[in-house]
């Protein structure tokens, strides 16, 4: 499913001394299927900016198209719903939406709003809870004695059982031990290789962005700053330093050792492209030498 | 929807009733409230309105924003409204409907009490909207401090005053996380019959309630670790500070408790 704003425009508490312009003229086109993150300084819009791609949020201006529907200024009711079964949204600290008795039934929850037979509910819960890596003896416990960690899981597994075509995650792996990240981060990536889901990241992590994101979107000051692959973006460190943002720590790694040694080295972005970089520069030092 | 509650919501300002000691502000609002219930005809009313319009507008807070906060007790302003156009048989009849009658006292009673709650709700949210609330707790601990000779815990119930008002911001913001969280999880909260309204809060409630438990565990170790032990022998970094203003402020009030006197009938 393609989503695509035309400039979009929201500003909150309109008419009162509150008034915030939040993002303005933001048109972007997220074509299905593919990976993209979002990344900003704090209060650059990303969060207003992915609350309208689910219809959380409507435009003060501007339009947003999710699938086949375009939702416009002045849009209410019925087809906000219809949207929200389409597009699922994890937010930051998604365990804060825990609530019920057990996990069975708060992962349930979110299905059974949009319809799902009860039956039908109960085999997704099972599922996505396998999905996040917890097993079945999970399903009848209570989500509050579990620890930060595994509440996280069970949260994103809950939006997981909805069978969402676009999943938008904002900050996903906030709080969480490098493990866990990563396992989280893997699971998305093969939510979105396996099953064709769409996945829009929001992330602080420059190293997040560069690993797993087909396209990376720069939000500054409530608009577009930048958009393109990760070579484009990351290819332009100044640009990004003059937004409060910075290229990924492997970057800079490969680049502080060019200058150190007056080489040329092609531009890595991830650790394990960092590695493998090295190890071609060392065999071929030591081709050179014997 | 949270936009509308403007109860603790302080508007930055620098006009005189912004500068005023909150200690005067407060005896100030309270006599208000009180002589309020003096007025009962068109001119004592028609006076009342010049003087509560007229510190409204002296406090430059924007007239939009002041409105908007009215909006949420419109209805039971009009709700009372038309009860007491109902329910008041007194005075020539105005308009017969043979099941019922309004009656001139009715409509005079009505428009005096829809009167009476709109000035009473627009001064006491002046207060909110021009003082901070530090600034009203450190003003009631100082007028309540008297209260400590018969053992009344003043100082603990001024922190409580304070947190509880530090918190409404925080804890409306929560709520419309939660609620979008749960919004897009197809939670509806504003559709569908009564019992199933209801029922949609439970989602709500529980996270709300849990994090509210979670902050006041978090802000009580704070506290602690910061070495908090009670108000024994605790000094101030702003001592409140009594002006000429504030003086002159009472004597009008005072001015005005006269005249509603004078012209009551």
């Amino acid at each position: 499913m393609e989503l695509s704003t035309e400039r979009l425009a929201h500003i909150y508490s309109k008419g009162t001394p509150k008034e915030r312009r939040a993002v303005y003229e933001v048109s972007i086109d997220v074509p299905p299927g593919s990976f993209y993150a979002i990344i900003g300084h704090t209060g650059s819009g990303k969060s207003t900016l992915i609350q309208h791609l689910n219809g959380l949020l409507k435009p003060t201006s501007g339009s947003v198209k999710i699938g086949g529907t375009t939702i416009h200024p002045n849009e209410k009711g019925k087809r906000l719903k219809e949207v929200r079964k389409q597009v699922g949204m994890v937010f930051q600290y998604p365990e804060h939406q825990l609530f019920e008795e057990t996990i069975e039934k708060d992962i349930c929850f979110g299905p059974r709003n949009f319809d799902v037979s009860e039956k039908e509910a109960k085999r997704r819960a099972k599922d996505s809870l396998k999905m996040v890596g917890l097993g079945e003896e999970f399903l009848q416990r209570s989500p509050f004695e579990l620890s930060g960690g595994q509440m996280r899981r069970v949260a994103i597994a809950g939006v997981l059982a909805m069978k969402p075509e676009v999943l938008i995650l904002d900050e996903p792996t906030a709080g969480l031990d490098p493990r866990g990240r990563r396992e989280m981060m893997d699971l998305f990536l093969s939510l979105q290789q396996e099953q064709n889901i769409t996945i829009i990241l929001v992330t602080h992590s420059m190293e997040d962005a560069a690993r797993y994101a087909d396209e990376i979107i720069v939000m500054s000051g409530g608009s577009v700053y930048m958009e393109g692959t990760r070579t484009e973006i990351f290819g332009q460190g100044d640009k990004l330093q003059a937004v409060g943002l910075d290229i990924p720590e492997s970057t800079r790694f490969l680049q502080s050792l060019q200058e150190r040694f007056g080489i040329s080295i092609q531009a890595g972005y991830t650790e394990d492209e960092v590695v493998e970089i090295i190890e071609g520069l060392m065999k071929a030092g030591m081709h050179n030498d014997g | 929807m949270m936009d509308n509650v403007i109860i603790g919501q302080y508007i930055p300002g620098s006009s005189t009733i912004h500068r005023m000691d909150p200690r005067a502000k407060l005896i100030a609002v309270f006599v208000y409230v009180i002589i309020v219930f003096l007025a009962n005809n068109w001119l004592s009313y028609a006076f009342l309105g010049i003087f509560t319009i007229g510190t409204a507008l002296f406090s430059r807070v924007p007239v939009p924003f002041i409105l908007k906060g009215l909006k949420p007790i419109l209805w039971i302003v009009l709700f009372t409204m038309i009860l007491h156009l109902f329910m008041t048989k007194e005075g020539p009849v105005l308009l017969d409907f043979g099941w019922t009658a309004i009656h001139e006292g009715g409509v005079v009673q009505g428009v005096f009490i829809a009167l009476r709650l709109l000035f009473l709700i627009l001064l006491t949210s002046l207060l909110t909207l021009t003082t901070t609330p530090i600034d009203i707790t450190d003003g009631i601990e100082s007028l309540l401090a008297p209260l400590k000779k018969v053992k009344f815990p003043v100082h603990e119930f001024a922190l409580m005053m304070s947190i509880s008002l530090r918190f409404i911001p925080t804890l409306l913001q929560e709520t419309e996380k939660i609620m979008k969280a749960q919004s897009a999880r197809g939670a509806e909260f504003s559709s569908g019959p009564i019992k199933e309204r209801v029922k949609a809060f439970v989602p709500l409630l529980v996270p709300l309630f849990i994090s509210a438990f979670k902050r006041a565990e978090d802000l009580a170790l704070a506290m602690e670790a910061r070495g908090y032990r009670g108000g024994e022998g605790r000094t101030k970094l702003r001592l409140l500070k009594w002006q000429r203003i504030d003086t002159l402020a009472l004597i009008m009030v005072g001015v005005l408790i006269i005249v509603l006197f004078l012209l009551r009938s």
